[in-house]
């Protein structure tokens, strides 16, 4: 069902232009923004590659890449080259909307646990946007994310968009080390840390929820193009729930997937 | 020359002696400055956050691999910068070292120079020593069937996310790497060891002692001739040759000047250099004010080359995040990337602009060449491989007696 006013927001191919990333790769970028149209865009045209793939054409595609506005095809040139790849591309771009582009879109309740000694930065940030430390929680909470893409770490999802009241730029002194699982925010973003690993956006809780696992079939949790929203929990529930995640037969599906949606906002 | 030791250097009942009813291990007895389990790398799983990882070395992986008869991207041990020691355990190991390192066989307390480019065979208690390299700093060391488990398709280690290699990590002293038995017709074959039941690989101590330092004379199963392999002429080391790039994918976020300084300048490889990146010394690289000096993260393979807001380039490399927020100027061609990651700290680098169509013609080259390459290797013969023992030739009773050409 397609909201009245959100036209923009249809897939359809959109212009793009075509980077060379060396001899191995061709960037295909859409934009300069980071925004849902251009994110949009790119998973449309990811899935009318993923479809020629799986019909047997573009031979010599390794893999592709999403990102905010860009799309990166890793080809092998023993078995292609760009000038064949681009052209393909291209009438693939000009083929027209296609109803199955539309990817199955999750939601996923995730929690968080926003209690001092889980949250280092929390008191800080409601300091510097003149919030109280409740309200700036409210900020965080009551948005629904759309997982932008995966990067920087496997299964770390940068998401969006953060309230505008709630955006400050990253931290002068990044720290060494950001516990694992520490949920963060920077500009217009909030992302989440699989592991411990040097981090210089604003810690404002901690989420259980292992987002990698190589023994999955799918090793990331999340998927671009995914929607998350946080649920707070007490510093005890997630003690509990840290432990009880940690085991390989717990179905994180179960507890956390709100459901599926084909909804082409 | 090598005597045959009957004990090895910690005292105990040489392994040799043992039937070889144990799988053969290898003992990383040092890891040396850095080893690490690797092969061509994990492809298809960087859109979620998994980077290829693999060798920065994939044309010695490939030769290496060819020296020992294991599939060419079969995983192999990469080491950087010398000190590694690796010792056999239970049956004998094959192994070959690609790269321009100087070796050694110890058994006991004798250590014999060998050659690289070449396979070995260790005994059970023989240590393989890289003691240094004569150019670059990376060497590929091969196993005929090292086993090591695949996650997400590769072997290769990635230790920010505990995947690959042996636990997820570098290699560190007392790691043990399995071999794998081979099954070879109706006999139960470990590489190099007899198939005949009841042969404990007892060499004599009479005869060439060559027998001892190549070790496969005596350890070849009666029928089946399994000698070593060497590379007749290995491949050349140029550190004058430029470094090719193709621009972009955001060279327009940089000053034409800098496009201009960055294939006109000498660039050093800085120490702090590792799997991730390497970062080079020399001539800032500016970026257009207008731009700035920080895109929105796009994707990024090994080879593209990154600066951040200093204006100092780092070429990213195997292990390096799957996206990245600094403009790239340009990207080394993918059979140049190799040749660049062996440079070693202080070395100069050269660059110099390329488009895609002869970027193409050079890839096919390379390739052309290292498939000729491999295709060069040759068994050794073992008389070309023995050291004739010439004072035992000569007091040896080599006759038994006096033949009487006349008697009946």
């Amino acid at each position: 069902m397609t909201h009245s006013g959100d036209a923009s927001l249809q897939l359809k191919p959109l212009p793009f232009r075509a980077l060379d990333l060396g001899d191995t790769a061709l960037t295909l970028e859409f934009g300069n923004r980071i925004d849902p149209e251009l994110q949009s865009a790119v998973l449309a045209m990811d899935a009318r590659i993923a479809d020629a793939l799986a019909s047997g054409e573009l031979v010599g595609i390794v893999e592709t890449v999403p990102s905010f506005r860009s799309l990166t095809l890793i080809f092998d040139p023993l078995l292609t080259d760009r000038t064949t790849l681009l052209d393909k591309v291209e009438r693939l771009s000009a083929s027209g909307p296609d109803q199955q582009q539309t990817p199955d879109r999750r939601l996923w309740t995730l929690p968080i646990c926003y209690d001092t000694g889980y949250a280092p930065d929390l008191d800080d940030v409601a300091c510097s946007i003149g919030l109280s430390r409740m309200d700036t929680i409210d900020l965080h909470l009551n948005t629904e994310y759309r997982v932008y893409m995966l990067g920087f770490l496997p299964g770390f999802p940068f998401m969006g968009d953060i309230p505008p009241t709630l955006r400050l730029p990253r931290r002068n002194t990044p720290r060494t080390r950001v516990p694992a699982g520490s949920v963060a925010i920077a500009n217009a973003l909030t992302a989440i840390y699989p592991w411990e690993s040097p981090g210089g956006w604003h810690l404002l809780g901690r989420c259980p929820v292992p987002l990698f696992n190589p023994a999955r079939d799918q090793p990331a949790l999340l998927s671009p193009g995914d929607r998350v929203r946080f649920t707070p929990v007490s510093a005890q529930a997630f003690n509990q729930l840290d432990e009880a995640m940690r085991h390989q037969d717990y179905d994180i599906e179960a507890h956390c997937l709100q459901g599926v949606s084909k909804d082409s906002e | 020359m090598m005597p045959c030791p009957v004990f090895n250097d910690t005292g105990q009942a040489d392994e040799s002696l043992e039937p070889s009813s144990t799988a053969a291990q290898l003992e990383i007895r040092s890891p040396g400055a850095y080893a690490t389990v690797q092969d061509r790398g994990r492809s298809g799983f960087r859109r979620f956050g998994v980077p290829v990882s693999g060798t920065l070395q994939p044309e010695l992986l490939r030769i290496a691999n060819a020296l020992v008869g294991n599939p060419p991207f079969h995983p192999a041990i990469e080491c950087f910068d010398g000190g590694q020691v690796f010792v056999a355990h239970h049956a004998p190991v094959r192994v070959a070292v690609a790269g321009w390192a100087r070796l050694q066989i110890q058994r006991g307390e004798h250590k014999e120079s060998i050659a690289a480019w070449q396979s070995h065979t260790l005994q059970p208690g023989d240590a393989l020593r890289l003691t240094g390299f004569e150019h670059g700093r990376i060497a590929l060391v091969s196993v005929e069937h090292l086993h090591v488990p695949t996650q997400l398709g590769s072997a290769s280690t990635y230790a920010r996310a505990a995947l690959g290699g042996l636990n997820g990590q570098a290699l560190t002293a007392g790691d043990r790497l399995s071999i794998q038995t081979v099954l070879s017709a109706d006999k139960m074959v470990a590489p190099g060891a007899h198939a005949q039941t009841g042969d404990t690989g007892r060499t004599t101590r009479t005869g060439h002692s060559a027998s001892c330092v190549s070790g496969n004379l005596k350890d070849r199963p009666s029928g089946q001739v399994r000698t070593e392999k060497r590379l007749p002429t290995p491949p050349g080391f140029f550190p004058q040759q430029a470094i090719r790039l193709i621009p972009g994918p955001q060279a327009d976020h940089f000053c034409q000047q800098a496009v201009e300084t960055l294939s006109s300048s000498v660039y050093r490889v800085d120490a702090a250099s590792d799997r991730m990146g390497m970062r080079l010394q020399g001539p800032q690289l500016l970026h257009d004010p207008a731009q700035g000096s920080e895109i929105i993260s796009d994707a990024i393979v090994a080879g593209a080359i990154q600066v951040p807001g200093d204006g100092k380039p780092i070429v990213l490399l195997a292990d390096a995040q799957t996206v990245g927020g600094y403009p790239k100027i340009a990207t080394v061609i993918s059979p140049d990337l190799g040749r660049l990651s062996n440079r070693k700290t202080d070395d100069p680098i050269q660059f110099e602009w390329m488009d895609n169509l002869q970027a193409n013609a050079a890839t096919r080259l390379a390739e052309q060449a290292l498939s000729a390459l491999i295709a060069s290797i040759i068994p050794v013969s073992t008389t070309e491989h023995s050291a004739i023992d010439l004072p035992a030739l000569y007091s040896s009773n080599l006759i038994s007696g006096m033949v009487n050409a006349k008697a009946p």
